[in-house]
């Protein structure tokens, strides 16, 4: 069935065709969630959040992207979880830095081969110490593959600001891995 | 002056670069870059190690998911339907009580008139009267003439039942009805002195409303708070329909 009839049916109020669209989407809900939150645990819970949110609210999709839709409310809970954790940090920063991805070697999946798993772990360490507005950027676009106009949607900003939190997140991320010599 | 163009240009030029990378720059603007990157080998470095940058982060995948996300919406239990009548019937009996106890506190409602229409008069028979006033002991001669008219072999004494007594009614309004013949005997009543008016004796009269509002007062009151405790006991008991998680554990 066609993402905009499931998303149609969805509206009419039919759950199963809403759990379609939740299997569709949500790796790339979880992993955004992960990414921002570096943590496994806050991450399933942001994204099931999430998927409720979006099932309380269908009605208010006017169309567009779909999964832009579905990234912009799992960003905003990935926010207000940021801002929790800033008034109530609950891991130590070692913690983190010690285990940025929040997961276990096990969950890794087989294209992670490709790239070596110090790199991998380099490039984790780097996202988080990104300022939460360009790490947010950065996996919609490089990780996630979005395009401007969908990260546009996701973030509710211009595609100017999309652009130049972009560029410098990249810069920043470059400078990281030279620093630790990767590049 | 010469590098500080130059540094100028490269930095005008580089914040061209990530949209470059992405193909999101103008045909011109990726022309005058192109031209600039041709002769710059401090921005060709920069592009490079910004597209190595980009090739590490594409080739990062995605995580594998713990579990299912799916939502399922949750059967409510039994939504009481008594609840909404429930309500409106507590809010009458509190609005009824509020009404009485408004019309008690301001008096509204029609009170007990002169106790002279409404009790039967303890009437005094004037025969008796004056034979009890000439007798030193008024009770002992009435006595003696019960005495004498039941000898008589008449119709016994007789007590005809009296109408019901209402609550307006004093018990000294039950009097035998009277025999042909014979002076009504009417219970021994303290005798007016010194021409004390009758009405005297409606003093002890009790005075309130026509209708029993304090028991009426009471009655809703009591319906009133079952009410209210039955409506918080079954709103506390209702299941709101909500939509909860399904933790299908991979």
């Amino acid at each position: 069935m066609a993402e905009d009839e499931l998303v149609q049916r969805s509206r009419q109020g039919d759950i199963a065709s809403f759990n379609q669209l939740v299997a569709i989407y949500q790796r790339s809900v979880f992993n955004l969630a992960l990414r921002m939150l570096r943590d496994a645990q806050a991450a399933e819970d942001a994204t099931q959040e999430a998927f409720l949110s979006a099932w309380r609210h269908i009605s208010g999709f006017r169309g567009g992207s779909f999964k832009a839709w579905l990234l912009s409310i799992v960003a905003n809970c990935c926010r207000d979880e940021l801002r929790r954790q800033k008034r109530r940090p609950a891991i130590p920063l070692a913690a983190l830095e010690a285990n940025p991805n929040g997961l276990p070697a096990s969950t890794c999946s087989v294209e992670d081969n490709l790239l070596s798993l110090e790199l991998r772990e380099e490039i984790y360490r780097g996202l988080a110490s990104l300022l939460p507005e360009q790490r947010l950027v950065i996996i919609l676009s490089d990780i996630q593959g979005l395009s401007y106009e969908e990260i546009a949607q996701v973030t509710g900003c211009s595609l100017g600001t999309v652009k130049s939190r972009l560029s410098r997140g990249r810069t920043h991320l470059r400078d990281y891995l030279r620093l630790e010599e990767h590049l | 002056m010469l590098w500080k163009f130059f540094r100028g240009n490269c930095h005008k030029f580089r914040k061209m670069i990530s949209p470059y990378i992405d193909g999101r720059i103008t045909p011109a603007e990726k022309q005058a870059l192109e031209s600039h990157l041709a002769s710059c080998q401090g921005c060709r470095q920069e592009l490079k190690s910004l597209q190595a940058t980009v090739g590490f982060l594409h080739r990062v995948s995605l995580e594998t998911v713990p579990r299912a996300f799916t939502v399922i919406e949750a059967k409510p239990v039994t939504a009481p339907t008594v609840l909404v009548p429930l309500r409106w019937a507590t809010a009458v009996a509190v609005l009824a009580l509020a009404v009485l106890f408004a019309g008690d506190l301001f008096h509204i409602y029609p009170e007990k008139s002169s106790p002279s229409s409404e009790t039967p008069i303890m009437a005094v028979n004037p025969t008796l009267q004056s034979q009890e006033t000439a007798s030193p002991t008024p009770t002992s001669d009435y006595l003696s003439k019960l005495g004498a008219s039941q000898q008589g072999g008449d119709k016994a004494l007789e007590v005809t039942p009296t109408p019901a007594i209402s609550g307006s009614q004093s018990p000294e309004a039950i009097v035998p009805a009277p025999r042909p013949g014979v002076a009504p005997v009417t219970p021994a009543v303290p005798t007016p002195a010194s021409g004390e008016a009758v009405g005297n004796t409606t003093a002890i009269a009790e005075k309130g409303y026509r209708w029993p509002v304090r028991q009426m007062e009471f009655a809703v009151l009591s319906v009133a708070v079952v009410m209210l405790a039955a409506t918080i006991t079954v709103w506390r008991r209702r299941a709101p329909a909500t939509i909860e998680e399904r933790d299908d554990r991979q």
